[in-house]
This record gives structure tokens, C-alpha cells and sequence, in this order.
């Protein structure tokens, strides 16, 4: 479905979001993003982090096209962000909560954009359980309604509904926030596991340092009051990346350093 | 089995332990203290003139909850479609909701007279007063539950292209389900009262009546045990009809939910 983007954005040297000079500002009031500009790569993993009210997750609604930015060009796969939503289907969200419709069963939050998107139901009907797998959920886990799973049982159905639709790029906001730490390392993993095999690109947000490190390629740190890009960190550990590194002397280096550009940014 | 008994224990016994008791003592008082009949008749007299009028008060009720179903019936279904039309638009909204207050504050007794003048005496000027007193839950809370969507879920929607009709389809309508639930607990029992208050004012005559007119003619006639017999009916009547409402609006939220899978 995506290969002509796909191909186009070969030639546009594989940049899929490209910002310049974006800013954005809410009711004329403080400015929530001043002067962004980023270039992100098609199958790239980065992730923003930064203080709270840096308008990092204004930055991912941006270019989902959910809201448009006040200053500055942005777009996605050379089109507007709104106008690439339409085009193709590219784009995909995990918010901080799993967002999952409670009339719902699992298998049926996970088929909603699809049938948003008016896929073909007997399409549906075979990628939906691969999604509910490949996110390691069992076939039993299928009937049951939200209310009965744990809450890293529901981010895992959330990211199930966003990986659904095979997205060319996922934006994750904050999405294992809420999570206990062996809960939020073990999704870490899944997701790694899951951008090897289908290389998507993706934008994660958080405040945790370490799960920056751990997951991403390149690291944008944020500063706020103005929201802006301070420091573009590239982590150099190989794929895959196993659980261990969590407990290399190079992983602890390159949190503590990104940890102090964060203080800079804080303070 | 220990889970029943305990349950007996605790939520059964209290009230039904609190009743005989405040019967008991009434029943002393008329004893002890003689009131004329009129003032205060003893449950057993009460319970004498429910069982001698035991026919007259069942038709009663029945009348009385069939004028009160038809108009909750209709307010569910004139509710929800006003509701349905206050989501679509801030502006309908803004405009409409300060008379549809109108509803909920207005006292029933001072516009009943008026329902009389347009819709006669009767079953139908019943059924009206009961729609118009049950009216306002509806609207109030399908239309809470038609705008309060989570914001991201609204969000997802638009990231996936969703039609407006897909929105409420999919969304809105599902969201307003435990709403409407709530709403329709209360205007149940709203609509029992409006029966019986349309039935107190344009009551049908002699052969064929419901509660609120069998509670003016009592009362008119000072045979105050029978005035008693017929609260206590509505009181049961009440009961009945919210109980019910309850039991439907828990099986409609269990299967909303999942919870009977």
C-alpha cells in the first residue's frame, strides 16, 4: 500500500517527516514549540524527551496532523501531514493511556482502524489475529472485554490496534508511562523485537532516559518555555539490542549524559 | 450457601426488621392512644381496606403503570433524539438547554391544568404529564454522554479518517450507553409520579381509574385507610417500576461491558 510513498521517499533522500522552522502557539499565548526543525528517516527509531510542558507531545500531534503548526513548514512523506493522512494510511498513534473502547472486546479494539479505513472484512479477519500474536496475546485473551485486563495487558492490546494497520510511522506518546518498571522493560522489548522485523518509523516520547537509550537511534532532548530541540543524540548500540544492555557501562555513560543535557534543559 | 445467609443477614433482615417495627409500634399507638379513624387508621384497618379493595386497587395500578410506561417509553425515545440533536451542534445546544431546564424546574402541578385544556380529560393528558416530568434525565444525561468522549479517542478517530457518521456510530452512541442507563433509572421513577399526578387532576371518572385518582377520591371522602391502601400501591408501583428499570439497565451495561461473557 505504501511502496509509491515508500519509493518517493527513497529518492527525497528516505527523509518521511520533515520540519523546518516550525512553531506553534496556543491562543496567542506562550509559545509551545519555537524554531523546530528535525529530519527523520523512514525505519527510524527516535525518540523526544524532555521536560514537561516542551510541547513534545504538541510536536507529535503535529505531524499527525491532528492540529497544524502556526509557523514553519511540516510535512510527511512531502505532503501536509493532514493531507498524507488521507493519501495513504501511514500513520498510527499509541497514546499514554490505552485508549481501548470498553464495549469492546479485544479483538474488535484491535480491528477499529480498520474498519475506519473500510478494510475489507475478510482482510481483517487474517491480520487482526496475526497483530493480537505478534503483540503476544493469546487466542484467549481475544473475547475479553478491557475491563478485565491489567494495564500492561492493555497497552499491549493498544499497540496491537496501532500496529494493525501495517503503519509506515508510529507515534507513541508517553505510552508506558503509567506502567510498573518490569511491565514497561518487557514492552520495550516486544517493541524492539516488533520494529526489527516490520522497520516502521517511530516516534516515542517519554520522560525516561533510560527507556530513550534502551529503545531509540537517535535521541531529541527538549527544552521548554520556548518548547525547542536543544541536543540530537545518537545512540550507538546495535540491533538487536538484548536486556542486558541495560546493564553495560556504556548504557549507564550515555544515560547519565542525557540525563545531564535534561537537567540543562530543565533548569 | 454462607454467602446467602450472610446476605440475609445483612442486606435482607435490617429493613425488613425496621418495618415490622415501625408497623409494630403504629399499630401500639393506635391502640394506645385511640386516634379518630380518619386521622390515623391502624395497619391492620389498612390492611382490611387493601384486601375488601383488593380488586379495584390492582386495576388501578395497572392503569396507572401503563400511562407511566407509555410515557417513559416516549421520553426515552423524544429524549434521546433531542439529545442526539444537542451533540451535533454548540449552537443548537446553547440555544435549546435553558428551556429544556424548563422541564426539570417547572412544577408540574401549576402546568397540568393547562395539558387538560389540550389534551382533555384522560389517559392520554396522563401519559403527557409523565412524559414531560420524565423528559429531562434523558436528555440531560444522553447528551453528557454524547459529548464526554475522551478527547484521544476522538483523536484516534480523526487519525484514521473517521467519518462524522462513523464517529457517533462507533463512538459517541456506545459512549452514551451507561448515560442513557442512568437517565432512564431516574425518569422511570419520575414517571411513576407524573402518572400519578396527571391521574390526581384528570383522573378518568367512576368506572375506570388509576392510583392518583383513587388517592383524591379517598382523601375526599376521608376513608383515610383506603387513602392509605392506595400510597402504599403507588408506593409498590414505584418501586416496581424503577426496580425494573434497574434489572434492564444492568443486563444492557453488563452486556456493554462484557461483564456476563
Amino acid at each position: 500500500m505504501n511502496d509509491a510513498v515508500k519509493q518517493e521517499n527513497a529518492d527525497a533522500a528516505n527523509v518521511i517527516v520533515a520540519a523546518d522552522a516550525v512553531g506553534m502557539t496556543f491562543d496567542g499565548a506562550h509559545d509551545a514549540l519555537d524554531d523546530v526543525s528535525l529530519a527523520i528517516e523512514g525505519g527510524e527509531f527516535v525518540s523526544i524527551i524532555g521536560p514537561s510542558g516542551c510541547g513534545k507531545s504538541t510536536l507529535l500531534r503535529l505531524i499527525a496532523g491532528l492540529i497544524e503548526p502556526t509557523a514553519g513548514t511540516l510535512t510527511v512523506g512531502g505532503l501536509l501531514p493532514a493531507e498524507a493522512r488521507r493519501a495513504w494510511h501511514p500513520m498510527a498513534f499509541v497514546f499514554q493511556d490505552a485508549t481501548l473502547l470498553p464495549w469492546r472486546n479485544v479483538i474488535d479494539n484491535i480491528q477499529l482502524p480498520l474498519e475506519l479505513e473500510g478494510t475489507d472484512l475478510s482482510v481483517s479477519r487474517t491480520i487482526v489475529p496475526e497483530s493480537l500474536k505478534l503483540i503476544g496475546l493469546s487466542d484467549a485473551d481475544a473475547a475479553k472485554y478491557p475491563r478485565m485486563l491489567s494495564g500492561g495487558m492493555r497497552m499491549r492490546v493498544s499497540l496491537a490496534r496501532a500496529l494493525v494497520t501495517d503503519p509506515a510511522l508510529l507515534m507513541l506518546d508517553e505510552p508506558f508511562g503509567a506502567l510498573d518498571e518490569m511491565t514497561r522493560q518487557r514492552l520495550n522489548e516486544d517493541l524492539l523485537r516488533i520494529w526489527t522485523e516490520k522497520k516502521w518509523t517511530a516516534l516515542f516520547v517519554t520522560h525516561n532516559v533510560a527507556e530513550a537509550v534502551f529503545l531509540s537511534q537517535r535521541i531529541l532532548v527538549m527544552g521548554a518555555t520556548p518548547g525547542r530541540i536543544i541536543a540530537d543524540v545518537t545512540v550507538p548500540f546495535a540491533y538487536p539490542r538484548s536486556p542486558e544492555l541495560r546493564a553495560d557501562a556504556d548504557f549507564a555513560q550515555l544515560t547519565g549524559e542525557v540525563s545531564a543535557r535534561l537537567r540543562e534543559a530543565s533548569s | 450457601m454462607n454467602g446467602l445467609w450472610r446476605r440475609v443477614l445483612h442486606d435482607i433482615l435490617p429493613p425488613v426488621g425496621m418495618f415490622l417495627l415501625v408497623v409494630l409500634s403504629w399499630q401500639l399507638a393506635t391502640i394506645v392512644f385511640r386516634p379518630k379513624a380518619y386521622l390515623l387508621p391502624s395497619p391492620v384497618a389498612v390492611a382490611e381496606a387493601a384486601r375488601e379493595n383488593a380488586g379495584q386497587l390492582i386495576s388501578a395500578m395497572a392503569l396507572t403503570a401503563a400511562a407511566a410506561a407509555c410515557g417513559f417509553v416516549a421520553s426515552l425515545i423524544v429524549g434521546t433524539l433531542i439529545a442526539f440533536a444537542f451533540s451535533q451542534s454548540r449552537l443548537v445546544r446553547s440555544s435549546c438547554y435553558p428551556y429544556a431546564i424548563f422541564l426539570q424546574t417547572v412544577p408540574i402541578v401549576a402546568i397540568a391544568p393547562l395539558i387538560i385544556i389540550w389534551f382533555d380529560y384522560g389517559f392520554q393528558s396522563v401519559v403527557v404529564v409523565a412524559f414531560i416530568i420524565s423528559l429531562f434525565p434523558i436528555i440531560a444525561n444522553v447528551t453528557a454522554g454524547l459529548i464526554s468522549v475522551d478527547n484521544d479517542l476522538v483523536d484516534l478517530f480523526r487519525l484514521h479518517n473517521a467519518s462524522r457518521w462513523q464517529l457517533l456510530w462507533k463512538l459517541r452512541l456506545p459512549n452514551a450507553v451507561p448515560y442513557l442507563v442512568t437517565g432512564a433509572k431516574t425518569a422511570s421513577g419520575l414517571a411513576v409520579i407524573g402518572a400519578i399526578v396527571g391521574e390526581f387532576f384528570a383522573g378518568y371518572g367512576a368506572e375506570r381509574f388509576g392510583l392518583g385518582y383513587l388517592v383524591r377520591q379517598t382523601s375526599d371522602q376521608l376513608k383515610t385507610a383506603e387513602l392509605f391502601a392506595a400510597v402504599i400501591a403507588s408506593t409498590v408501583l414505584g418501586i416496581g417500576i424503577f426496580g425494573a428499570a434497574s434489572m434492564a439497565g444492568m443486563t444492557i451495561l453488563a452486556r456493554w461491558s462484557g461483564t456476563n461473557e
